[in-house]
């Protein structure tokens, strides 16, 4: 078995809050970044805005952007 | 820091977020668990021995009351802090989209993930895998019963960033294309579904169409045109939900009258078209729908059977 991860949400709170309490910095065209560079979804796609976010998951705080770009992670949970 | 500092954290920052703050566990089903401070430790004392059996089946939700008048930001702040240091330490998954946590729990059969097995065999990249691996999730949610599921993954596959992509995979792996390609690779014609010709067939795949919400009859006709003149003999019209069977059936009575008139003043009244030679109504889970076979024919006019009279 691969290491399991503990799926975290946080209900009450806005979005933009929390990607910002993550470290990320919102762009007035709502386009995503960190560490001053444009953030790219977990396949390498980018750049991301804000709303397009579905998840956060480890790898340098790689973006998900599709729920289809969860089943690596899945994946290797089960491995 | 790991899962057993974060529950260690939790339970000594306790009095200063209770009033504000409420933890959670759900599980399947949506079975949810409110925690308290014995909790945290017992969770604290699982992470630190290994057994962090409670996070298989199990997200864990803050639920914050900002409104709170004892609401304290640096607190939260510091909670986001916390957990984006699990992330970035490979502990922890955060999600926005609560449907993210559908797939975890559904398993592919062993006829999928060979099928997957091949797919990969012949090249396909792995967007596309994962884009099928979930429609094949969709499609076992659907046929185990588990509709509610299947419709919240669903929701979450055809509004992301590779919604397009995950509709199509969905409706060829629904309407058995899927398992046809496997047989024609098997076949020997693995150069045939390579990568590239894969993403041709996502953008046009003349067997079949797929009726969405907003199609439109014009649509229907071009797209009918289009095979007609890649002389694509037989096409399948797929649709799904009443609403999308009787967009399907306006559009192809369109096209049949547009066809008609368009010879109608001709003299030798030849008509070239897609007649109907099968419709077959079936249900998706809960849901009604229907297929419409249609074949391309030469023929007179007063050659042309009655059933367009249904449409």
């Amino acid at each position: 078995m691969g290491k399991k991860l503990l799926w975290i949400t946080i209900k009450g709170l806005d979005k933009v809050e929390i990607l910002e309490g993550f470290g990320f910095k919102v762009l007035d065209s709502g386009i995503l970044t960190l560490n001053g560079k444009m953030v790219m979804s977990s396949d390498g796609t980018g750049p991301v805005k804000a709303e397009e976010v579905k998840a956060i998951v480890p790898g340098s705080l790689s973006v998900v952007t599709d729920v289809s770009e969860m089943e690596p992670i899945i994946e290797a949970e089960r491995e | 820091m790991g899962l057993s500092s974060f529950f260690l954290l939790l339970f000594k920052k306790w009095p200063s977020f209770k009033d504000w703050l409420k933890l959670y566990i759900t599980g399947e089903n949506g079975k949810t668990q409110e925690l308290s401070p014995d909790n945290l430790v017992k969770l604290g004392d699982n992470a630190k021995s290994g057994d962090i059996n409670i996070t298989n089946n199990y997200y864990f939700v803050f639920d914050a009351n900002k409104s709170s008048k004892n609401y304290d930001n640096n607190v939260k702040n510091e909670m986001i802090e916390q957990i984006e240091k699990l992330v970035d330490e490979y502990s922890a998954v955060y999600f926005f989209d609560i449907n993210l946590f559908i797939p975890r729990n559904v398993k592919l059969s062993d006829t999928q993930r060979n099928q997957i097995n091949k797919f990969k065999s012949v090249g396909w990249s792995p967007d596309k895998i994962n884009s099928i691996k979930v429609a094949f999730k969709i499609m076992n949610l659907e046929d185990s019963g588990s509709y509610e599921d299947a419709k919240n993954l669903m929701k979450s596959a055809f509004e992301g960033r590779k919604r397009v992509m995950n509709r199509k995979f969905y409706n060829l792996a629904r309407a058995g294309y899927l398992n046809q390609f496997i047989l024609d690779i098997l076949t020997g014609g693995a150069l045939n579904f390579d990568d590239d010709k894969i993403s041709k067939y996502l953008d046009y795949f003349p067997p079949a169409i797929f009726i969405d919400e907003d199609f439109v009859s014009i649509d229907l006709s071009n797209e009918l045109a289009k095979r007609e003149k890649d002389g694509v003999k037989q096409v399948t019209l797929y649709s799904r939900g009443k609403k999308r069977i009787e967009i399907m059936e306006k559009a192809y009575g369109e096209y049949l009258r547009q066809k008609i008139s368009q010879v109608e003043n001709k003299k030798d009244k030849r008509i070239k078209l897609y007649i109907l030679i099968h419709k077959n109504s079936y249900m998706i889970g809960q849901t009604d729908a229907e297929s419409l076979a249609l074949s391309l024919e030469d023929m007179k006019l007063e050659d042309l059977p009655l059933f367009f009279d249904m449409f």
